[in-house]
């Protein structure tokens, strides 16, 4: 079944809209009309009910807003909560400028996604023109001719009334669209168009299906973001006096300690110092461990066997606590030690105040005196064992000696 | 809405409804002023500030729409012209009332006076030159409304344009001497365009409910049909959400870099019994407008445009009370005769205003839109 229509083209705008007005009084069906641009007032005229492309608008503002508020929420909160400026993780006011953007874009990618559905626009799509001129000046009416009683001489009369221009009657097969390719197009555009469209969907297939390799590093771009130039601080100070103390004086609070980084000293130091804290001061002791999670435990290990994270990956371990000769040295030794290190033992006395230094020997006795009591359970164990197994008695096993767990408290 | 039968009978009610609202509102400020002196000053100065905005308001939509070219707001500017009409009243008051405060502004009188603050603003703040701004400002505003109106035709670009920079530089001097001084050692930048947004927005909703009424009344407006209000409606709905992002704008740059000398002024607003009081003013300025505005169908409703443009207007005077009183009454929100005396004084004016509208014939306008009225 074919179908004949009536195809008037204008040049006002404002004639368009009378012309419609007027044709739809009259009871005509209009079929479509053609514009450059928006013509207000045309909806109104043409009795359209509003469009519904604003629900996608607010449909896709609202996730967006949504999303991003959660995610948000998620990576600042949950996942990854980082201290900035001490403000709460879960921070609402910090939100909300992302929130908004987000709303904005999702908003407006909602509209033109629903715009693109609605009106079957693709990539290679190309536009089938009613007139070629419909996309420069000119605007187009199209009316249905409808049945039997339809006058198209009086229909015409009445468009022409209103300055219609060019009023011609066409003859469409069945599902041919009311035109033609616009002749004066690019041709190729429609394919480079659904290159681009391949393109796209080719970068995101290969990235989403590329194996990564986490232990590898990134390609970086602007590599100074990451990694910042490591200028050395207080250069520009060299020789001025901020620099360097005046002679003769010392810091406000500061301590001498009147020894040198030699073994000489360090016996010396043994036999001229000792702990000021007893061991009994709990907090010391909780400081001394805090300390010891710092500064020791990389090298030394929990429990001070020498077995940290350092020594495991080749450096060399220092020696266990729990050894004898460990346990032999004295408080003043083991903080000389501390203050001006050993062998491969750095110097520590510009990180720790003194009295972290000796909270920190009283966590390394405390350490040593918890080696040997669970070597000595373990060996009363080893005996009853042995004990039981000689007797055959059915004694209950004892539980296996159970080293202290490794206290690591972090920094107050 | 058609038009009221009897007009004078109606305005003479609502006259008399404005002379008791305005003299109970006086009598009531008297009264406060006996408890707080300090607290009725600071009333009277909110709402004088707040009815000078409408008229400023009005004359930035007369200018706006004589710099834009516009035509769709033709209708609209005989409402514009009766808002901005009120301007020599309204600023001599607003003015009155600053130079009236130099006995309570903190940089003016007692040990603030002489406070730790930099040598500018120990110059600007001086009493004299706070005087002569303060009259500059109000001579100014009566002079470009008198300027914008001076000819039969609306104001052309130049004229318009020229009012914009001397209305917005003006308006925005003005936030910061008579309310930012209250707290004369807090600043922010951003307090001249938040003076503007919510001036603007509060001064929209007076040409909604003033166009309503002078189309009931039928003395003008007669060609502004669901079309205009609807753009009206954008406007509105627009500007209430520029008065938040500004709002916001101002808040978080404080809260986030959180300097003690400017947190201060969030702090003694968003603590206590003023931290309602504070979402309350969003709720009224932002949250309600936004979610009764976002559907087309509402902003072409006279019914609900009036009703919340009236929302609006109230909550204007509620931001200007969070900037005014806070530093006046203290610790938690004083409601007292003071305040209940400004509320009564500021709803009495607008009655009395919309009450000598109708026997001012509005000036003829002639439509350059075609378009019918259709009227709700």
């Amino acid at each position: 079944m074919s179908r004949r229509i009536l195809l008037a083209a204008f040049h006002d705008e404002g004639d368009l809209i009378s012309a419609v007005r007027a044709l739809r009084s009259c009871g005509t069906t209009i079929l479509d009309v053609y514009s450059p641009y928006a013509v207000h007032g045309l909806d109104d005229a043409l009795g359209w009910r509003p469009s519904r492309l604003t629900w996608a608008c607010g449909l896709g503002g609202a996730a967006g807003a949504l999303f991003i508020l959660w995610y948000q929420f998620w990576t600042s909160a949950v996942d990854w909560p980082l201290n900035i400026g001490g403000k709460p993780f879960n921070s609402l006011p910090a939100f909300v400028p992302v929130i908004f953007e987000a709303m904005v874009l999702c908003g407006a990618l909602g509209t033109v996604l629903a715009f693109f559905l609605v009106s079957r626009l693709r990539p290679g799509k190309r536009a089938r023109l009613i007139r070629p001129q419909i996309t420069d000046d000119r605007f187009a009416l199209l009316v249905e001719e409808t049945d039997a009683t339809f006058d198209a001489t009086q229909i015409s009369a009445l468009l022409a009334e209103h300055h219609a221009e060019q009023i011609e009657e066409r003859v469409l097969g069945n599902g041919v669209a009311p035109g033609v390719k616009d002749p004066d197009a690019w041709p190729y555009l429609g394919w480079l168009n659904f290159g681009l469209a391949a393109t796209f969907v080719a970068v995101v297939v290969t990235i989403l299906y590329t194996p990564r390799n986490l232990g590898r590093p990134n390609v970086e771009f602007m590599p100074t973001m990451r990694r910042s130039v490591p200028l050395e601080p207080q250069t520009a100070l060299a020789g001025l006096p901020a620099a360097r103390p005046i002679a003769g004086t010392i810091a406000r609070d500061a301590r001498p300690l009147h020894y040198q980084a030699t073994p000489e000293d360090e016996t010396r130091a043994g036999e001229q110092l000792t702990n000021p804290f007893k061991t009994d001061d709990a907090a010391a002791l909780e400081r001394g461990r805090a300390v010891y999670a710092n500064f020791c435990v990389q090298c030394h290990g929990p429990n001070g066997e020498g077995d940290g994270l350092v020594p495991a990956r080749g450096y060399p371990p220092p020696p266990p606590w729990s050894a004898e000769k460990s346990r032999l040295l004295k408080d003043g030794t083991l903080f000389h030690v501390i203050s001006y290190g050993r062998n491969n033992m750095p110097a520590h006395r510009n990180q720790l105040s003194q009295e972290d230094r000796w909270n920190l020997v009283l966590n390394i006795r405390d350490l040593q005196r918890r080696a040997v009591q669970a070597a000595e359970q373990a060996s009363a164990a080893a005996k009853a064992a042995k004990a039981a197994s000689k007797n055959d008695a059915v004694a209950p096993a004892s539980p296996a000696p159970t080293p202290q767990a490794p206290f690591v408290p972090s920094l107050p | 809405m058609t038009p009221a039968p009897d007009l004078q009978t109606d305005a003479s009610v609502l006259r008399r409804w404005a002379t008791g609202l305005i003299m109970t509102g006086w009598a009531a400020l008297a009264l406060g002023a006996m408890f707080s002196a300090e607290r009725a000053w600071g009333n009277l100065l909110l709402a004088s500030v707040m009815l000078a905005g409408l008229g400023v308001g009005g004359a930035f939509f007369l200018a706006f729409h004589g710099v834009t070219g516009a035509r769709w707001s033709t209708p609209l500017l005989p409402a514009a012209r009766q808002l901005m009409a009120t301007l020599p009243l309204t600023a001599c008051a607003a003015g009155a009332f600053a130079v009236s405060g130099l006995f309570f502004y903190p940089w003016a009188h007692g040990e603030a006076a002489h406070g730790a603050t930099f040598w500018f603003k120990n110059a600007w703040l001086s009493p004299g030159f706070f005087v002569g701004r303060t009259v500059a400002y109000a001579v100014l505003w009566a002079l470009v409304a008198r300027w914008l109106v001076s000819t039969r035709s609306p104001a052309g670009v130049g004229r318009s344009a020229v009012a914009l920079v001397v209305l917005g530089v003006s308006v925005s001097a003005s936030g910061f001497d008579w309310i930012m001084s209250l707290e004369p050692l807090w600043f922010s930048t951003m307090f001249g365009a938040y003076q503007f947004a919510g001036l603007f927005v509060s001064a929209l909703a007076a040409l909604v409910v003033l166009t309503a009424w002078l189309k009931l009344t039928g003395a003008g407006c007669a060609d502004v049909g669901e079309s205009q209000l609807h753009d009206l409606g954008k406007l509105l709905f627009g500007f209430s959400c520029f008065w938040m992002y500004i709002w916001f704008s101002q808040y978080m740059l404080i809260w986030y870099v959180n300097i003690t000398e400017e947190s201060v002024y969030f702090i003694r607003r968003m603590q206590g019994l003023w931290q309602p009081v504070t979402l309350l003013s969003i709720g009224l300025n932002w949250a309600i407008p936004f979610f009764v505005l976002l559907p087309r169908p509402a902003k072409r409703n006279w019914r609900v445009m009036v009703r919340i443009s009236l929302v609006i207007l109230a909550g204007r005077w509620l931001d200007l009370y969070l900037m005014v009183l806070p530093p006046l009454s203290g610790h938690d929100p004083a409601c007292g005769f003071a305040e209940l005396g400004g509320l009564l004084l500021v709803a009495g004016s607008l009655v009395r205003f919309l009450a000598r509208v109708p026997s001012a014939p509005a000036t003829t306008s002639t439509s350059l839109l075609s378009e019918p009225a259709a009227t709700a």
